[in-house]
């Protein structure tokens, strides 16, 4: 039996004729005359764009191979004897008792939530972009972390930059802004940052000017192995975020390429972040910096990649005693990523937990200093964030939920979004609202 | 949580969960579900014995 889904998925909005041959994907009889709807035909005639799920900017996607172990091989240990935490009495162990709380941070600094997940990064996709207002507000309201993704400032048509340095995002700003106006002292938000940012001085810019109190150092995510990616809509775009030091492809200042976009013979260019260099002494110095200039909490949010780079991760992590390290596993999701990338690279969510406790469970041992830690990769349900919790026990402090959270800013915002057109506004609409 | 008896969510630890596999119990280190809690029904039921067989079993039938 085959764990993957080849050449035809609703991601890249490709099928079958008939039955796939399981490892090629490709039907069992390729029949000479067919217009070519699965992957292979449809590369054929529009090359990379089907590299990339579809449509770029009203979607977030998640892998579809079934990988060997997942949560649902485990289940919850109910139990009818005693209780912890509380008194074992059946008129004070009611659930409304349980604490859900938790808390980042193992410096002087601390994030108390009131739930125990936080938000994926949602950073420069446009589907993020749209939707963060829902996700920032939620998350205040919930007293839960959310974090900003890359590559926001440098995406940011009306940003200023100085020396090669952004002195003014007003898209940075904006989210910072409706963040800040709902929290009311639970959770936090923390500004990530790539390669990309931080030669454009990003941390720094909204540390100082926005007044944001946590910042994350991004080596990846559980959905690629490589940097983050957008799709380009217009030449003018796409020669702007190469003039701000990006891999465009293909190049928009080449006249051929220039010429054959305004013919129509594609429609987007790609945007893709570079490749980190991770190197120990650069990232305990980055740390020290961050905190030189003002950074209360400081984070790490690493992907799915080999077992060597997690150690890395934890070894780096404790030893700039940083306040929380977040590991993503394969399977969590992304607004865009190649898709066979998405299903075939990395280590998935249960094998990466399980290493990681082993990890930090050595480290412990050692006497070793030991962030907070957050799992991601997949997750979406209260089950989910149980299992995550008790499976890396007792070093995972809360679960990031990337699309989860994203999928309930959507929904909330399409509801709302009707409502008020059927409701017309005002007091029809709030009194809609209840409803 | 309730369900799993467990009112701080910093009470929560590996014994909360089970493997449904004897593959993800190798890779997770979790008890398999027919291993876990041994050591406590051992203490409920007092340690297995070889000595005698169970009164009750299949082939020994009264009557007819």
């Amino acid at each position: 039996m085959t764990y993957s889904k080849p050449n035809a998925s609703a991601a890249t909005l490709t099928k079958n004729r008939v039955s796939p041959a399981p490892v090629s994907g490709i039907c069992v009889t390729c029949l000479d005359g067919c217009p070519g709807t699965c992957e292979i035909g449809q590369s054929a005639l529009r090359s990379r764009e089907v590299l990339y799920p579809k449509p770029f900017a009203k979607i977030t996607t998640g892998s579809e191979k079934d990988y060997p172990i997942d949560f649902s091989h485990f289940n919850i240990q109910g139990s009818c004897y005693g209780a912890q935490g509380i008194e074992p009495d059946s008129d004070k162990a009611i659930f409304p008792a349980v604490d859900v709380s938790t808390v980042l941070g193992r410096n002087r600094f601390k994030v108390k939530m009131r739930v125990p997940f936080m938000t994926g990064a949602l950073g420069s996709t446009e589907i993020a972009r749209v939707n963060w207002e829902g996700a920032a507000i939620a998350s205040a309201i919930c007293g839960s972390a959310l974090v900003c993704g890359e590559n926001v400032a440098a995406m940011d048509p009306q940003a200023e930059f100085k020396n090669g340095k952004v002195v003014s995002s007003p898209e940075l700003t904006r989210r910072v802004k409706v963040f800040q106006d709902w929290y009311d002292g639970y959770g936090l938000m923390a500004i990530q940052a790539n390669v990309e940012d931080s030669r454009l001085g990003v941390h720094e810019y909204a540390i100082e000017k926005l007044r944001i109190e946590g910042v994350e150092i991004k080596w990846g995510q559980g959905a690629k192995d490589i940097g983050g990616e957008v799709k380009l809509p217009s030449l003018e775009r796409a020669l702007l975020l190469k003039s701000r030091g990006y891999v465009v492809f293909p190049d928009p200042e080449d006249p051929v390429i220039q010429g054959a976009f305004k013919a129509g013979a594609f429609k987007e260019f790609e945007r893709h972040s570079r490749l980190g260099m991770v190197d120990e002494e650069a990232f305990v110095r980055t740390v020290k910096h961050l905190r030189e200039v003002g950074a209360k909490f400081i984070s790490l949010k690493t992907g799915a990649y080999r077992p060597a780079d997690l150690a890395r991760a934890v070894k780096f992590a404790s030893l700039a005693k940083i306040d929380l390290l977040t590991v993503d596993g394969a399977s969590g999701g992304t607004g865009m990523s190649p898709w066979r990338m998405m299903n075939e690279y990395g280590v998935p969510t249960v094998e990466i937990e399980c290493l990681l406790y082993q990890m930090l469970k050595r480290l412990d041992e050692q006497g070793e200093f030991v962030p907070s830690v957050t799992i991601a990769g997949g997750m979406s349900l209260e089950d989910h964030i149980f299992k995550a919790i008790a499976l890396g026990a007792p070093y995972i402090q809360a679960v990031a939920l990337g699309r989860a959270t994203l999928t309930a800013a959507m929904v909330g915002k399409t509801a709302g979004e009707r409502l008020m057109r059927e409701s017309g506004g005002g007091k029809e609409f709030d009194e809609a609202l209840n409803r | 949580m309730a369900g799993a008896r467990k009112f701080k969510l910093n009470l929560v630890d590996r014994d909360d969960i089970m493997a449904l596999t004897r593959q993800a119990a190798e890779i997770s280190g979790i008890a398999y579900v027919m291993d876990a809690d041994k050591e406590e029904i051992d203490q409920i039921l007092g340690k297995k014995t070889a000595r005698r067989p169970a009164r009750r079993t299949a082939t020994r039938r009264r009557g007819a």
